[in-house]
């Protein structure tokens, strides 16, 4: 992969996962304020988890690139940055995969109370996972410009 | 299609995101406690650790989700579903600070 081609991939990766985020926090916080599960609530959590997921999908192919050409000289000069990267993977999976349970719980058990808050529990964990992952991305992104 | 009111799914699915990402976490912990070669001192290597992790987090997440959407009765998957809800928010805070202690 070209650095070009890099730097411009690793950009949509990180909008599309902001993106995700974004949209997390509408079923987060209408399963919250509103009694009634609304059909919009089930399918912003679903769209939320498939660019989550997309986002991640992303991140992994990235991954070989990054590991290759980017890993080696910011693992020598900024050893805590590299270290960030890391975390920011481990976390990053973590979100993925608690915003996919949280929306199939809320498709397949939202219509009971239990489904609705189990749904709200893995959300937030997805978002609070993504946020932080986010955070760190933005700060190994300042350190790590490839392809300018 | 309006939501469903399956708690075995719901059971199933939510121990697949709790499973998979406690599993990816102790991977990366079994590694380090394992002891691991210094990253540093690596010039190029062909196993790549992170995708081996996602591959095992996401095989054993759904073990699990399968194993407990077959075997659990209803009842007493709508029980578990709510006592490990309330577990969900302190799990994902304890591996938020183990991903930081061992990146």
């Amino acid at each position: 992969m070209s650095a070009t081609l890099f730097a411009l991939v690793e950009r949509v990766h990180g909008h599309v996962a902001v993106l995700a985020l974004a949209l997390l926090l509408h079923p987060v916080i209408t399963l919250r304020t509103r009694r009634l599960l609304t059909p919009w609530t089930v399918r912003t959590s679903e769209l939320a988890a498939l660019l989550l997921s997309g986002a991640f999908a992303v991140g992994w192919w990235l991954y070989p690139s990054y590991r290759a050409e980017v890993k080696p000289a910011l693992l020598a000069d900024l050893p805590r940055v590299a270290a960030s990267f890391e975390t920011k993977e481990h976390l990053a999976f973590c979100a993925a995969a608690l915003a996919i349970a949280g929306a199939v719980v809320l498709r397949r058990a939202g219509a009971s109370s239990e489904g609705r808050k189990a749904a709200w529990a893995l959300l937030v964990g997805a978002w609070i996972c993504g946020v932080t992952t986010g955070a760190l991305g933005v700060f190994v992104a300042s350190f790590a410009q490839t392809g300018w | 299609m309006t939501a469903g009111t399956d708690p075995r799914v719901g059971l199933a699915a939510l121990l697949f995101g709790l499973g998979a990402s406690i599993s990816y976490v102790a991977q990366r912990l079994a590694s380090y406690l394992g002891g691991e070669v210094l990253a540093s001192t690596v010039l190029a290597s062909e196993h790549t650790p992170f995708f081996w992790r996602v591959g095992l987090a996401v095989f054993q997440g759904l073990i699990l989700a399968v194993i407990v959407g077959v075997a659990v009765p209803e009842d007493a998957a709508r029980r578990w579903l709510s006592r490990l809800t309330a577990a969900v928010l302190p799990v994902v805070a304890v591996l938020i600070g183990l991903t930081f202690v061992v990146p």
